[in-house]
C-alpha cells in the first residue's frame, strides 16, 4: 500500500464508509429501502390496477395471478393501494421528518450557540413538550384543524423535533469549545457565519442518524392517526387507513390487514437498523453499548 | 433536607404551569377550529335553533370568558357535559379511567418485568447467543406498529386458535377480567419493554466496567452479589429515567390499543370524542391524562432523589 492510498485510508468518511460496510444488516435495511422507495415511486409501471377501482363482484379474495395481493373489501387490488399508499405513507413520513429537522436543528443550535436565557427557555419547552402525551394533542388538532395533508405533516413535524433539537444543541455545546471554532472568532467571522459556516457541518453526522431514526417514528405516528380515522381518509390508500378498512374482515380475510402492517413494520424496521449502522459507522466510541 | 423541600416545591410549580399551558393550549384550539359542535351541522335544525344552541351551550360568549368559566369549572370538578352524551364529562372519565389504568399498569408491570432481566441477562451474556437474540427482538419490538401487533395477535389468538377473546372486558370473575386484559397488555407494553431492555443492557455494560466492580471481585466477593449489590444499584438509576419517559408513551399507546381491543377505556373515549367534535370530552380526557403524567414524572423525580444522594438539583 503505497503512500496515497494510506493517506486515503485515513480520511474519516473513508473509514465510516467502511464500517457502515461491514454492518450486513444496515446494508441490507439500505438497500431494501432502496428498492421500497424505488417500487412506491414507479408504482403505476408494476401494477396494471388503480389503486381506487373498486369492483363490488371481486370483493376479499385472496391472492391470484390476476391480483397478486389479493383485493379488499370493496374489491380493490391490494397491491396497487400498497404500492400508491406508500406514496402517500412514506411521502408524509419524509416531509415530516424534514420539517422536525429543520425546525429542530433552529432551536437546537440557537440553545447551544446562545447559551444564557435562550438556552433555558428552548431547553424548557422541550422538557416539557417531551413529558407529554402528546398524541392526544394530535388527536384534538387533527380532529379541529381536519386530515389535510399538509396538517398531518405539520404536526406530526411539530411534535418530532425535540430529539433532534436536544441532539443539535449537544453537539453545538461540544464543538463550540473547540480552537477552530476560537480561530474564526478571532479571525473576525461574524457569529452566524461561525455557525454555520463552522458548527453546523460537524453535527451533520448526528443529525442524519437522528433523522433517520425519526423518519421511522413518523411513519409509525401517521400510520396510526390513519388507522383511527384522523389521518388520510379513504378512498385515498395509506398503509394506516387499509388496516382501518380491513380490521372487520380479519376473520374471514387477514390478509387485508397482514400486508399493510408488514409494509409498515419492514419499513420501519429498515429506516431504524439503517439508523443504527449510520450511527455506529459514523461515531463507534458513543454506541458501542447499545447494540 | 431542605434543598429537598426545595425541589418538590420547584417540581410542584413547575407542573401547575404545565397543566394551565395544557389547558389554555387545547382551549386556544378550540377556538381556533373552523365549525362548531357537529350538532350545529344537522341540516333540519333553523338558524333560530342554532342561536338557541348557541347560546345554551355558551359558545356566543367572548373567548377568555368562556375560558375563564371553564377553568373554574374545572377547578371545582366539573369539566362540562359531553355533547353527544349529555352526561357529565367527569362523570364518563371517571367511569373509563380505572379500565385504562389496569391496562396501562398492567402493560408497564409487563414491560418491567420482562424488560430488566432481559436487558441484565444480555449486557451479562454480552455478545453471546443470548445477546444477539434478545437485542434483535428488541429491535423489532420497537419497529412494530402497535395496531398491526394487536391485530396480528388477535388473528392468531382469538380467530385460529380461539384462546382468549378478541376484544372487550368482562371484569364478571378475575379469571375472566385477565383474559381480556392479556393481549392488550403484551401489546401494549412489547413496544416498551424492547426499549428497557435496550436501556437496561446499556446501563449495566457501562456499570460492569468500572472499577470499583473489579476491585469488588479481586476482593473476591460472590458474582452474584457483586451484580446485586453494586452493579444492579447503579444501572437502575438511567432505566427509572426510562421508565418516567415511558410514561407519556404509555398514554399514547393506551388510545390505540384501546381502539384495536374495543378496551372501554379513556383512549378509546378520546378517539371518538375527537371524531365527534365532543370538546369537553376531549378537553377533559387530554387534562386528566397530563395531569396524570405529570404527577407521575413528578413521583419519577422523587424516586430518583432518594436513589441517587448525589443529585441536586438548581
Amino acid at each position: 500500500m503505497d503512500n496515497a492510498e494510506a493517506a486515503a485510508e485515513q480520511q474519516p468518511s473513508r473509514r465510516a464508509l467502511r464500517r457502515f460496510l461491514r454492518n450486513r444488516m444496515a446494508v441490507a435495511a439500505l438497500v431494501v429501502l432502496i428498492l421500497l422507495h424505488a417500487a412506491v415511486a414507479a408504482a403505476p409501471l408494476l401494477t396494471p390496477h388503480s389503486p381506487e377501482a373498486l369492483n363490488l363482484l371481486k370483493r376479499l379474495r385472496p391472492p391470484s395471478a390476476d391480483h397478486l395481493l389479493g383485493t379488499d373489501e370493496m374489491g380493490r387490488d391490494i397491491l396497487a393501494r400498497l404500492l400508491y399508499g406508500g406514496r402517500v405513507s412514506l411521502g408524509i413520513g419524509l416531509a415530516a421528518m424534514g420539517g422536525a429537522v429543520a425546525l429542530g436543528t433552529l432551536l437546537g443550535s440557537a440553545a447551544g450557540f446562545r447559551g444564557g436565557w435562550v438556552d433555558a427557555i428552548i431547553m424548557r419547552i422541550t422538557d416539557a413538550m417531551m413529558s407529554f402525551p402528546l398524541f392526544f394533542f394530535l388527536l384534538t388538532v387533527l380532529a379541529l384543524l381536519g386530515s389535510s395533508i399538509a396538517n398531518i405533516v405539520a404536526v406530526i413535524a411539530l411534535t418530532s423535533w425535540m430529539n433532534v433539537a436536544r441532539i443539535v444543541r449537544a453537539e453545538v455545546l461540544r464543538i463550540k469549545q473547540m480552537q477552530f471554532v476560537e480561530a474564526a472568532r478571532a479571525l473576525g467571522s461574524s457569529p452566524l457565519r461561525v455557525l454555520f459556516r463552522h458548527v453546523l457541518p460537524h453535527c451533520l453526522s448526528s443529525v442524519v442518524v437522528s433523522a433517520t431514526l425519526g423518519v421511522g417514528s413518523a411513519i409509525l405516528t401517521e400510520s396510526a392517526l390513519s388507522y383511527l380515522g384522523l389521518g388520510v381518509t379513504p378512498p385515498a390508500p395509506s398503509w394506516g387507513n387499509m388496516l382501518n378498512s380491513g380490521r372487520s374482515h380479519i376473520w374471514t380475510a387477514p390478509h387485508l390487514v397482514l400486508f399493510p402492517g408488514a409494509m409498515i413494520f419492514i419499513t420501519v424496521l429498515a429506516y431504524n437498523a439503517l439508523g443504527d449502522g449510520l450511527r455506529d459507522a459514523l461515531d463507534p466510541a458513543s454506541s458501542r453499548d447499545s447494540r | 433536607m431542605a434543598s429537598v423541600g426545595k425541589y418538590v416545591v420547584g417540581r410542584l410549580l413547575q407542573a401547575v404551569v404545565l397543566l394551565a399551558v395544557v389547558s389554555v393550549i387545547t382551549f386556544a384550539l378550540i377556538m381556533a377550529a373552523p365549525g362548531g359542535p357537529a350538532i350545529l351541522y344537522d341540516p333540519s335544525i333553523t338558524a333560530d335553533e342554532a342561536e338557541r344552541i348557541r347560546a345554551l351551550l355558551g359558545l356566543d360568549q367572548p373567548a377568555h370568558i368562556q375560558y375563564l368559566r371553564w377553568l373554574g369549572n374545572v377547578i371545582r370538578g366539573d369539566l362540562g357535559t359531553s355533547y353527544t352524551l349529555g352526561l357529565p364529562v367527569a362523570e364518563v372519565i371517571a367511569h373509563r379511567l380505572p379500565a385504562t389504568l389496569l391496562l396501562s399498569g398492567a402493560s408497564i408491570l409487563f414491560a418491567v418485568a420482562l424488560g430488566i432481566p432481559l436487558g441484565m441477562l444480555s449486557a451479562v451474556r454480552r455478545n453471546s447467543w443470548i445477546d444477539n437474540a434478545v437485542t434483535a427482538i428488541s429491535f423489532m419490538g420497537m419497529s412494530i406498529p402497535v395496531f398491526w401487533y394487536g391485530l396480528m395477535l388477535m388473528i392468531l389468538f382469538s380467530v385460529r386458535w380461539r384462546l382468549l377473546p378478541a376484544g372487550g372486558l368482562e371484569t364478571d370473575t378475575v379469571a375472566s377480567t385477565l383474559k381480556h386484559l392479556v393481549l392488550p397488555a403484551v401489546v401494549l407494553g412489547t413496544v416498551h419493554m424492547a426499549e428497557i431492555t435496550r436501556y437496561t443492557r446499556a446501563s449495566m455494560l457501562s456499570v460492569l466496567h468500572q472499577d470499583y466492580i473489579r476491585t469488588a471481585r479481586s476482593k473476591g466477593v460472590k458474582e452474584t452479589w457483586v451484580l446485586a449489590k453494586h452493579a444492579l444499584k447503579n444501572a437502575i438509576l438511567p432505566v427509572v429515567t426510562v421508565i418516567g419517559l415511558l410514561l407519556p408513551k404509555v398514554a399514547t399507546g393506551s388510545a390505540i390499543t384501546e381502539q384495536v381491543f374495543a378496551w372501554p377505556g379513556m383512549g378509546q373515549l378520546a378517539v371518538r370524542a375527537a371524531y365527534q367534535r365532543d370538546y369537553p370530552v376531549i378537553m377533559g380526557v387530554t387534562l386528566v391524562v397530563s395531569v396524570v403524567v405529570i404527577l407521575c414524572n413528578l413521583v419519577v423525580d422523587l424516586l430518583y432523589v432518594y436513589l441517587d444522594p448525589r443529585v441536586r438539583y438548581e
